[in-house]
């Protein structure tokens, strides 16, 4: 029969397709050059049911552009479809139909609790985004199964308006927040700073000064005790001690990375200045545990 | 006392050939073409080269003459198969006939569709002369040239090919300046008298014949025997036509070309089997990678056979080049739909590949080279007496050679390649019975070595480098034994092995292979010409084995989840499944050659592990009907069924969820020949599909709910023409249009289901264009023949571009640092750009005295369009480009033949 041709067919249109014969010039990953959501970062990163956790988001807005808002919703899995919550977008009518200027404080009580209800958790700049675990979010697991816990959803919706009339963006992203009994709950990595051909520089130092086109060897310096180890229980129910692996993404306002990406602890990448004298921009980096902990860092740079 | 040796071939072979020859005694008796054919003959075969047998000694001594009946199987390039004595003689004759049959060689037979293989009985009559008159004069003197004695000798022999020219005309000229016009014997052998001592000058006087004069030295008192090497000034124009037709069955479409055509259609490297992808029906495979995409059925619906042996995949890695060398293959079946039931498990198309069993005087060794590959091919009778002809061949592409050349600096080394062998060996001196040995096989390997600091994911356990590796190999034994004129019998069993092993990183590994025991035997019955039935088997028992090893989620709904904890898994599948099909053949032709009426009926089967044996029947019927001399009429209709495929079974060999899927195929057509040269094909067809094996959309746990289900329907609707010249006054070519439409329908059955932009997905109203449906494909092959075997060809194709499904955004999953893009139409609603190309080819044969050479240059894609082969988007889907198709190539290569 045909059937078991199909691997190496697949395999073929794969290397073909990223052969990128005659592919256009698309914009990578790593261009900040629009509206984008970088990293959203629960704090703490790992709850137990009836516990909060706030959320942090780093945005990207472009010069000229203006943030307008970002809202916040939440779940727990069994409420969640391919693209994070899978929200009834009619609980937020009342919510919608107000116009701020007018609307008692009462109406806006009532729009804002049938929003909560349908599980928005805030709204920036108004309602900082924070959520309490259900109580009842690992209800008919077994005390392994809780000890691994679930993944509740956060979606994040962001907006923003360019400077020129009609020119909106908006992003959609969504995230995991571990819910669980875990006897070692996951804590959020820690970035203290990127070394640049290794000097190890603040994300509040300086601005980098390179030349056109240069090179620049920049690595990520993680916290000493940021890379934890923690307890799995296999699915034979023996209990293993694991250890973090964390990646990083990166991302820049000009030149450019042979990699946007890179493994811990392979960490460094190396970035190329552009060649426009007097280029002024931010390179960003974000860290992930894969524990669903986040962080990030920045560091400033002109081209001279 | 003078010989002579009288042949005749009543009724078959042309008057202006036999009447030279014959006329003083042409043998009684009745004799017939006995074609396999369903289909009229346009033309008889005629012999256009004759080996006289050499006279019995014995018998001549003895004064004994006889007369041989002989029964010639002469295939569709003319050449005989097979030669067997019907009524002997005795005293030698009839090995002397039949040793000089089997050097005879016929203009094929052709029906409107083209040469065909037919069988002719030939009376070869051996009768002595009276003893010549004495001379009237006894005291004349006699002429000079009966009295001179032999002293020059010699043979004519084809330059590049080796072959004896012979009953050509020569002249030889003696140094004193006297001629003599003669002519060679069968053999290629001359002889001349007292030809003058010095230099003489031999040349052949024939038309088609480099007449170059050959300089012989002369010695006195001494004989002279020399080799006279002749060039053809045209060896293309006695190229020998192979026809993809070896057996006529009664298909309704069925495609057929030379190989001198095929060969020289730009864009195919010479391969006889990708020149299918030029043909009604095909649609065009992204990047030209040669899927088999058959009248808009998915590439995994079509079958491919190789002498009616099934192969996994029929072109190696890239689609380039076929898996079994070219010199092997003598033709292709292309069978886009309506075929006979000794054909199954498919609701797509059939490509069978036949290998040769025809074999040349001289042995041939064959080096081709050109930038893909360098395979060498041997195909001769190596023994003493001529009993087997074998066949070897082998070819490795370099590609993986020569690509770390200009990947010097990068750390990544890539390196495809292909390896394949063939081994036949045919037993041809067994009268009626065919016996045949074949093995061939073939390796695809890809390997990329990935740099340990690359990071070419987020994923930990995607890092690493990738090699993939795909095998097959068949050893074949086909058996064809004639009982009497009425019962015959095919036997072929088969073994195989296909594997497939894949590794990524040091986590993901996957292996699987398959031993395949398979027989098809044919019991056929034809009790006169208007009645032939066969009873068949075909039947498969496979054993596979799947291992894998994966950094396994450890629930069914953690799968989306990057967060959730990895453990590594490793599983070991094993286990039989069988499918003994038999089928029913009839072949009725109650009014003679103009109707032909074929019923058959197939029973699928399939039995898998503990679970309950899926059988299902498949009827399907044919009719042709000869209209005039010159039209004919063909319609079909019938079931095709396809079992469930190897990932579709499913891990629990004890339960199948899933049944076959079915076709139901009606296809009605007009064959037109138009002049001596055209024909004018035109087919309509429509195809309902339903029972198509799609996801379950109901799966919630992949351990206990089933994963696919038979919920899917289709249709395929639309009509092919071609119109053909075929190669005769130096040039050929061909027009092929398709005007078709494929869709498909997942969930017909369930209630509508819309996305919020108001996309239907489900439901009775959900159809879309099937991925790889092209409204209008349009083919225009042109080729023509230039004096001095120099030749020019090209291809022009244009295709509606393939469909797709927009997308203008997405939502980013920050975990895993991707994005998920929501459509913004229908599936499939959206339309690739239309493909157009023109591929041009020139080639030139060198001839030198031991062997030929061919070079040529394919141009591919001279002049194009935009060409985009698929559509690509940024990370989050708001922008998107074209990834176009090759670009200009220019791709040189040669041929070089040696006969010995």
């Amino acid at each position: 029969m045909a059937g078991h041709t199909s691997p190496l067919r697949a395999l073929l249109a794969l290397a073909l397709t990223t052969s990128g014969c005659g592919a256009a010039d698309l914009s990578q990953t790593w261009q900040l050059d629009r509206l984008r959501v970088l990293g959203v970062q629960a704090e703490p990163a790992e709850i137990a049911p009836g516990e909060a956790t706030a959320l942090s988001s780093l945005v990207y807005v472009p010069s000229g552009a203006q943030l307008d808002a970002q809202i916040w919703f939440a779940c727990l899995p069994t409420a969640a479809d391919d693209f994070g919550c899978s929200l009834d977008a009619s609980a937020l009518d009342a919510f919608a139909e107000l116009d701020p200027a007018t609307a008692t404080p009462e109406e806006l009580a009532a729009a804002l609790e049938a929003a909560q209800e349908a599980g928005l958790i805030g709204v920036e700049p108004f309602l900082p985004p924070r959520w309490v675990a259900p109580i009842n979010a690992l209800d008919g697991l077994s005390e392994q199964e809780a000890r691994e816990g679930v993944s509740a959803l956060v979606n994040l919706s962001a907006a923003s308006t360019g400077p020129d009339a009609g020119e909106e963006d908006l992003e959609l992203v969504y995230k995991r927040v571990p819910v669980s009994r875990a006897t070692t709950p996951n804590q959020n990595p820690l970035l203290i700073g990127l070394a640049v051909d290794g000097d190890l520089r603040h994300p509040d130092a300086e601005v980098l000064v390179v030349k056109p086109g240069a090179e620049v060897e920049i690595e990520p310096i993680l916290s000493p005790d940021t890379i934890e180890e923690y307890i799995y229980v296999t699915t034979e129910g023996e209990e293993e001690v694991r250890t973090e692996e964390p990646y990083f993404t990166w991302y820049a306002e000009g030149g450019g990375y042979e990699q946007a990406i890179s493994l811990y602890p392979d960490s460094a990448r190396a970035w190329t200045a552009p060649e426009t004298v007097g280029f002024e921009g931010v390179l960003v980096v974000v860290v992930r545990d894969r524990r669903g902990g986040m962080h990030w860092t920045q560091l400033h740079v002109r081209v001279e | 006392m003078r010989k002579t040796r009288r042949w005749s071939a009543h009724g078959l072979l042309g008057a202006a050939l036999l009447a030279p020859l014959s006329a003083p005694l042409l043998a009684a008796g009745p004799a017939r073409a006995q074609a396999p054919a369903e289909e009229a003959l346009i033309r008889e075969p005629a012999l256009i080269s004759m080996v006289e047998a050499p006279y019995p000694p014995a018998a001549e001594a003895a004064g004994l003459g006889g007369r041989v009946l002989l029964l010639i199987e002469i295939d569709a390039t003319g050449v005989p198969t097979a030669v067997e004595v019907l009524e002997a003689a005795g005293h030698g004759f009839d090995e002397a006939a039949v040793a000089a049959a089997r050097q005879f060689r016929f203009e094929p037979a052709a029906t409107a569709s083209g040469p065909v293989p037919v069988a002719i009985e030939f009376a070869y009559e051996f009768a002595l002369a009276p003893a010549p008159l004495p001379p009237a004069d006894p005291a004349a003197p006699p002429t000079p040239e009966a009295e001179a004695p032999v002293n020059l000798t010699g043979t004519l022999v084809e330059m590049g090919t080796r072959r004896a020219l012979g009953s050509t005309p020569l002249q030889v000229i003696g140094a004193d300046g006297q001629a003599q016009d003669l002519m060679s014997a069968p053999d290629g052998r001359f002889e001349a008298r007292g030809v003058a001592i010095g230099a003489a000058q031999v040349r052949v006087v024939a038309p088609g014949f480099d007449d170059t004069p050959t300089t012989v030295e002369v010695t006195a008192g001494e004989l002279t025997d020399a080799r006279i090497w002749v060039k053809n000034l045209g060896y293309r124009d006695n190229e020998v036509v192979a026809v993809y037709q070896k057996k006529r069955e009664p298909e309704i479409t069925r495609r057929t070309l030379s190989v001198a055509e095929i060969r020289r259609v730009p864009g195919t490297f010479g391969d006889p089997v990708r020149v299918i992808q030029n043909l009604p029906g095909a649609a065009r495979g992204p990047f030209g990678l040669g899927l088999l995409v058959i009248r808009g059925a998915n590439p995994e619906d079509s079958n491919v056979y190789v002498d009616g042996v099934e192969v996994p995949i029929i072109y190696h890695l890239g689609g380039y080049r076929s898996v079994i060398n070219a010199d092997l293959i003598s033709s292709v079946d292309y069978l886009p739909g309506g075929y006979q039931v000794k054909y199954g498990r498919s609701t797509g198309g059939v490509i069978d590949v036949q290998s040769s069993r025809t074999y040349e005087d001289q042995d041939k060794f064959t080096w081709k080279t050109d930038v893909l590959d360098t395979g060498l091919f041997y195909k001769g009778k190596p023994g003493p007496k001529d009993k087997w002809g074998v066949q070897v061949g082998a070819r490795r592409s370099y590609v993986d050679a020569f690509i770390p050349l200009f990947t010097r600096g990068s750390e990544f080394v890539v390196k495809p390649r292909w390896f394949d062998y063939q081994v036949k060996a045919d037993r041809i001196d067994k009268g009626q019975d065919e016996l045949t040995l074949f093995a061939f096989g073939f390796q695809d390997k890809l390997f990329i070595q990935t740099p340990s600091s690359f990071a070419q994911s987020a994923d930990q356990d995607t890092q690493g480098d990738l090699s993939t590796t795909y095998q097959t190999h068949r050893q074949i034994l086909s058996w064809t034994h004639p009982f009497t004129d009425t019962w015959s019998l095919w036997v072929q069993p088969a073994v195989g092995f296909d594997a497939i092993e894949a590794g990524l990183g040091s986590s993901f590994e996957l292996t699987q292979s398959f031993t395949n025991l398979s027989a098809r035997a044919e019991l056929r019955y034809a009790p006169s010409e208007a009645l032939t039935a066969s009873l068949g088997l075909d039947s498969q028992a496979t054993y596979y084995k799947i291992e894998f090893a994966i950094p396994f989620l450890p629930s069914f709904d953690q799968l989306d989840d990057p967060l959730a904890e990895r453990e590594p898994f490793r599983q070991t599948i094993d286990g039989w499944y069988f499918s003994p099909d038999p089928y029913l053949d009839v072949r009725w032709r109650p009014l003679g050659d103009r109707l032909l009426i074929n019923p058959g009926v197939r029973l699928n089967t399939l039995k898998i592990g503990e679970a309950k044996a899926l059988l299902t029947l498949d009827p399907r019927l044919g009719a042709r009907v000869a209209v005039g001399p010159t039209t004919a009429i063909k319609a079909g209709t019938g079931v095709y069924q396809q079992p469930p495929q190897g990932q579709e079974f499913g891990i629990d060999e004890d339960e199948l969820n899933v049944n076959f899927e079915r076709g139901w195929t009606h296809e009605v057509g007009v064959e037109q020949r138009i002049a001596e040269t055209g024909t004018l094909d035109w087919t309509g067809f429509y195809k309902g599909l339903d029972r198509l094996i799609v996801n379950n959309p109901d799966a919630e746990d992949a351990t206990v709910d089933p994963i696919y289900v038979n919920e899917g329907v289709g249709r395929i609707y639309g009509m092919e023409i071609m119109l053909r010249k075929a190669l005769v006054d130096r040039w050929f070519g061909w027009v092929s249009y398709t005007l078709s439409k494929s869709e498909r329908n997942d969930y017909p059955e369930r209630s509508e289901q819309r996305t919020a932009e108001g996309v239907v997905t489900r439901g009775p109203e959900a159809w879309y264009d099937y991925d790889f449906d092209q409204t209008h494909i349009l083919t225009v092959v042109g080729g023509y023949r230039l004096p001095r075997d120099f030749e020019l060809s090209g291809r022009f194709q244009y295709v509606t571009g393939n469909p797709y499904t927009p997308y203008d955004l997405a939502v980013q999953d920050l975990d895993s640092d991707s994005w998920a893009p929501i459509q913004s139409g229908a599936k499939n609603t959206s339309r690739l750009a239309p493909y157009t190309a023109l591929d041009l080819r020139a080639d030139k044969l060198f001839t030198f005295k031991y062997w030929q050479l061919e070079v040529y240059l394919d141009l591919l894609n001279v002049v194009r369009g935009e060409n985009p082969e698929q559509l690509i988007y940024n990370y989050d889907y708001t922008e998107s480009a074209v990834v176009r198709g090759l670009p200009f190539i220019a791709s040189p290569g040669f041929q070089a033949d040696f006969r010995f």
